[in-house]
């Protein structure tokens, strides 16, 4: 164990192009807020003879609505979770994004850590993967002299392994305009308020005539990565919607998801608090979308 | 609930600014790690990597030849001398002292938990001692170890200490059983037991441990570092870890960021001062978050039973003790907290039968030692669950069932040859008991409670020290000087912490010399200027210290008396001192300032000069304890075991606050820290390796703010006529109503108990389970 950091050379690029040239994802790493990268390095979890700063390069700090795309929410590779946390257009148009980002309560943290370097650590207790999921939002990866563009579920691999290659960086996450009429949920459990989620879980529903005619449903922190419940959606647009329905997307969820047992809880805990949190997200989320009071939350 | 400001005193029971506020809140205050002295290396320690390892062979020579190193030491350097690292155990009587392990050495031969030390490096900064701890060269054959205190007394366990016939590190009778337990509990109408063990809470000090030792050319050695009883540090530096007497050790104490009991320990005090030794320059030895998680300071872990007896009328007839501590790789506090524990868990309720035993344990687990409360919240949450199932047995309310059987003025109080002298505890439960709305929420045993979220309320009352007296060795001595301009010094030796001390020990002097408080300086942090005292534990230092200091003042103040009546030509009998004024009592006009009083003694060219000072001494055998009631009321969500605390009451038996506010932050942070131990602190061992898994502030769960439920203290003011102004001691009291309080609760809400602590949710589902409830 160790106080100091060892020694490593500090790269500066100045464009996106001269970084993904530097930075191999192994003995070169690419630096956003550095929260998750120095702490690792002083535990000498990562050894990296490079360290690519990205701060100076200009025209990643973004998060802006795309008129002319659809109005998709655009979030640049330097934003910060604070600055996604109060972004009028996010809280707004995403309200479940900034629930999730508020759920982290370290304001160091959220003041320093990007959103995009939060995915690329690629943990599977990632607060905003969960999000992103029920939002379907997609992923940019410049590679060198190309870029590619995928879905944040392709996104995380493993623990902590996401579809990063060497000589590539995340450009941009861009999540797509809200489905008409939905509503989100986020929750999460921990230890403390200001702990990593035992499981957190995000929903994303809308309804029609009261069936749901749009469902995902996203948990973190209980299989090797974040995950889509898929089964669990496809029951929520099969059957009417009512307490019942929900309960049993939930017991479908818990099949959707391994959990283990760590330092923070159980397996067992897990899976169970699955069911909990997506039953009780779904019914919070539909009583959002209005399908509680009778309404079929086209309006809403 | 802040009490009125007693107008018969100036300084005395008001809430004033502690004079160290403005430097701890600027950073302008200088913690040990902050001190640079000429030529200072820094060094650092090579920890074990395996829990049990016998040290084949260690190579140096390619640190040694990295530029920049100046030494680097393992145990073949170091004095073939056992010390115990419980600096405290300094205080015991030598009959007692006897009991201690001296186990321990500045460097290991053998490792004996993940951490143990192996060798140590001073180099001209961090970097070259970092690089040079990599390339040290140790050859270990790793032998097999043992991580559970029961696995340890099985047949054949792997013994943990050489010479050693097995891991028996110790047996305690408590000193006070008494009566025929069997047939006591044969003939009670009802008898409660209640098994369970408490987690290896950590002190968790903002501040990690840091030392800087410096020898100076006649041999004398300088220690800088956060010891909690400096004087006692002084005392094992100068005769166990080295053999050079107490005089040839100066201790120093700069400001220390928390202590909690960690501090009562040899941190890397001997690391540094052996480094410093062998390169003869100053060393300063640092350790980082995780090494201190994995090292040499935690609660210690107590599996214990509990069995109390009760008669018809509800009347308790015995109570049985049984305690296995875990004392990790070496004994350290595990004796003295096993001990303390009995004493306080068995001394709290009356009961003409008492048997308590506790058995230490060696494991190949990290050191355990002391933690604020000191075996109280150890015991209390094993105690006090079983006086409640002891009422429900007898269907008796829990609060009437404590009223009924709590010790009280005049019997035996937790050290029995010595009596209770004054006692708040009935006032306390009353109190607190309203403040909690009991009489509304309590609905009486088995109260069926229904849906998903359930509320219960739960109590727990308890008796602690103030002060060491009949136990260990116990006395203070303070030195008040005034200077020419009327304003005092102080020299005492508390360790000030963060409790406040400082500022409570000034309001007392301030008061009984007839000062204004913002004319007392209280010094201290050296024990070349200050005199001998025991340290700060035992929630000792307001009631033993604030005595020594309130003799002192009043000292000072009758030699200002008699000086001023013969500057004012009147009686001296007729003359009081307030607030830096001396005056008739008759007619206030007639008077003369301190100042003038303390000038004119010192500047007086003939024959009568006076530099106006005393010293005040404290000793007694006597430990004046103070009581206390907690309550609790908790929603538990039965579909996800989350325990929601809605508010914690704390009314506390003070005798007198000095100060309102710091006593009022002092039981609010023991409150924090306990419902800490209750809910979240576990410091979690890997059953299979031995390693700490927790090591971190990400891992190793403490509350913030956004986690503090509402908490109402009570301050009962009784004043005790040994005390300070009638102070009793409060310092480690907060922490330890609150778990059995939670625990209580839950079992008012939901109908189980949970065994360990923390209790998280996974326990709580898993009791909720087992007994066929919830989900
Ligand atoms: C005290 C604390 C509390 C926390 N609490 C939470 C919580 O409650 N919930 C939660 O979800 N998270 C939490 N986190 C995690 C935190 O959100 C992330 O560590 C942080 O957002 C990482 O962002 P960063 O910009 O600092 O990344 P960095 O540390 O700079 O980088 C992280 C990793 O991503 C790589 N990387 C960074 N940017 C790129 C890029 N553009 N392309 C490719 N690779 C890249 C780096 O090479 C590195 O491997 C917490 C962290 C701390 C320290």
């Amino acid at each position: 164990m160790h106080r100091a950091l060892l020694p490593f050379e500090f790269s500066e690029p100045a464009s996106v192009e001269e970084a993904v040239a530097l930075v191999d994802g192994g003995r070169a790493r690419a630096l956003a807020g550095g929260v998750d990268l120095v702490l690792k390095m002083r535990l000498r979890q990562e050894t990296p003879e490079r360290v690519v700063s990205l701060q100076k390069i200009a025209g990643l700090d973004h998060v802006r609505v795309d008129a002319h795309g659809g109005g998709a929410l655009h979030i640049g590779a330097l934003a910060t979770l604070r600055q996604v946390e109060q972004s009028a257009a996010v809280t707004q148009g995403w309200p479940l994004l900034a629930e999730a980002i508020a759920s982290i309560v370290s304001m160091q943290t959220k003041v320093m850590g990007t959103l995009v370097g939060n995915l690329c650590v690629g943990t599977p207790a990632s607060d905003v993967a969960p999000a992103l999921f029920a939002l379907g939002a997609r992923v940019k990866i410049a590679g060198v002299g190309d870029e590619r563009d995928i879905a944040v579920e392709d996104f995380f691999l493993g623990p902590g392994v996401t579809a990063v290659r060497p000589h590539e960086l995340v450009t941009e996450v861009v999540v797509p305009a809200r489905p008409v009429g939905s509503a989100g949920r986020f929750l999460k459990l921990s230890k403390t308020a200001d702990d990593i989620a035992k499981v957190n879980v995000a929903v994303s529903v809308a309804f029609s005539r009261g069936t749901c005619a749009h469902a995902r449903i996203a948990i973190g922190s209980a299989a090797p990565t974040p995950v889509r419940a898929v089964a669990a959606e496809e029951l929520l647009l099969r059957e009417d919607w009512c307490p019942a329905t929900a309960k049993a997307a939930a017991e479908a969820a818990a099949r959707s998801v391994r959990p283990i047992s760590d330092v923070r809880s159980t397996a067992d805990y897990r899976a169970e608090m699955v069911k909990v949190l997506v039953r009780d997200a779904l019914t919070q989320a539909a009583d959002g979308a209005g399908v509680l009071d009778g309404h079929d939350g086209k309006e809403a | 609930m802040t009490n009125e400001p007693h107008s018969e005193f100036s300084s005395v029971g008001k809430s004033l600014a502690r004079p160290d506020v403005a430097a701890k809140a600027t950073g302008a205050a200088r913690f040990s790690a902050d001190i640079a002295l000429p030529g200072m290396l820094i060094g650092r320690i090579l920890t074990s990597p395996h829990a049990h390892a016998r040290i084949v062979a260690i190579d140096t020579s390619r640190a040694k030849a990295l530029p920049g190193v100046a030494a680097v030491i393992t145990h073949a350097d170091v004095p073939k001398r056992g010390f115990t690292r419980s600096v405290m155990a300094e205080g015991l009587p030598p009959f007692a002292y006897e009991t201690e392990n001296l186990d321990q050495y500045i460097l290991s031969d053998k490792a004996r938990y993940i951490g143990d030390w192996v060798a140590a490096v001073a180099a001209v900064d961090l970097y070259v001692a970092e690089r040079a701890l990599d390339l040290i060269e140790v050859e270990y054959e790793v032998l097999p170890a043992v991580f559970d205190p029961e696995d340890a007394l099985a047949p054949g366990a792997p013994v943990v200490h050489k010479g050693w016939k097995d891991n028996v590190a110790g047996v305690i009778e408590h000193p006070f059983n008494r009566g025929d337990l069997d047939a006591a509990l044969a003939s009670s109408a009802h008898v409660a037991e209640f098994s369970g063990r408490n987690s290896r809470q950590k002190q968790a000090h903002m501040e990690p441990d840091a030392a800087i030792a410096s020898w100076d050319d006649k041999g004398r050695l300088t220690v800088w570092s956060p010891s909690q009883n400096a004087h006692l540090a002084k005392k094992a530096m100068g005769r166990r870890v080295f053999d050079i007497g107490e005089g040839n050790v100066r201790w120093i104490t700069p400001a220390v960021g928390g202590g909690f009991g960690a501090r009562l320990s040899f941190g890397v005090e001997p690391v540094a001062a052996m480094l410093a030794k062998v390169t003869g320059r100053p060393v300063k030895v640092l350790v980082t978050r995780e090494e201190d998680f994995n090292g040499w300071n935690s609660r210690t872990e107590q599996r214990q039973t509990i069995r109390v007896g009760v008669g018809e009328a509800g009347e308790i007839t015995a109570i049985e003790q049984d305690v296995l501590s875990d004392s990790g790789a070496y004994f350290s506090h595990s004796g003295t907290i096993s001990a303390v524990n009995m004493q306080s868990t068995l001394g709290v309720m009356r009961s003409p039968v008492v048997r308590g035993k506790a058995l230490m344990v060696y494991t190949n687990n990290p050191t355990a030692s002391g933690m604020r409360g000191y075996g109280n919240p150890e015991g209390s949450f094993i105690l006090q669950q079983a006086l409640d199932i002891a009422a429900e047995k007898c269907g008796m309310d829990p609060v009437d069932f404590r009223l009924k059987n709590a010790r009280g003025p005049g019997e035996p109080s937790m050290w029995e040859p010595q009596a209770i002298t004054t006692c708040a505890l009935p006032e306390c439960i009353r109190r607190g008991a309203v403040a909690i709305g009991w009489d509304q929420k309590w609905h009486g045993w088995g109260a069926g409670k229904e849906g998903r979220y359930r509320r219960g309320v739960g109590m727990s009352i308890m008796t602690h020290a103030s002060g060491a007296g009949g136990f260990l060795l116990e006395h203070s001595t303070a030195v008040m000087k005034l200077d020419e301009d009327g304003t005092a010094s102080l020299s005492v030796s508390p360790c000030e912490m963060g409790q406040g001390i400082l500022g409570v020990l000034a309001q007392i002097a301030a008061e009984g010399a007839g000062l204004r408080y913002e004319d007392v300086r209280t010094v201290t942090g050296d024990t070349d200027v200050t005199l001998f005292d025991i340290g700060t534990h035992a929630s000792r230092s307001t009631y033993a210290i604030g005595n020594a200091a309130l003799d002192a003042a009043r000292k000072v103040k009758a030699i200002v008396v008699e000086r001023a009546a013969r500057m004012l030509g009147v009686e001296s009998e007729g003359l009081d001192v307030r607030d830096g004024r001396v005056f008739a009592v008759a007619d206030s006009s007639v008077g003369v300032s301190v100042a003038e009083v303390a000038h004119a003694g010192i500047y007086e060219y003939g024959t009568d000069a006076r530099h106006i000072m005393a010293t005040g001494k404290h000793q007694s055998v006597m430990h004046c304890p103070n009581f206390q009631a907690g309550f609790a009321e908790i929603e538990v969500d039965v579909e996800t075991g989350v325990i929601k605390v809605l508010k914690l009451v704390i009314a506390h038996d003070i005798g007198r606050a000095i100060n309102p506010l710091t006593v009022e932050g002092c039981l609010e942070g023991g409150a924090a820290q306990g419902l800490g131990y209750a809910l979240t602190e576990d410091l979690v061992i890997d059953k299979g390796t031995g390693k700490v898994v927790s090591d971190s502030f990400a891992t190793y769960k403490m509350l913030s703010a956004l986690d503090m439920p509402e908490v109402e203290v009570i301050l009962v003011e009784e004043p005790d006529p040994t005390g300070p102004f009638g102070a009793k001691g409060v310092g480690e009291t907060g922490i330890t109503n609150v778990a059995p309080a939670i625990a209580n609760a839950l079992y008012d809400a939901a109908g189980v108990r949970v065994h360990s602590l923390p209790i998280t949710p996974e326990k709580v589902l898993e009791a909720l389970r087992a007994h066929g409830a919830g989900a």
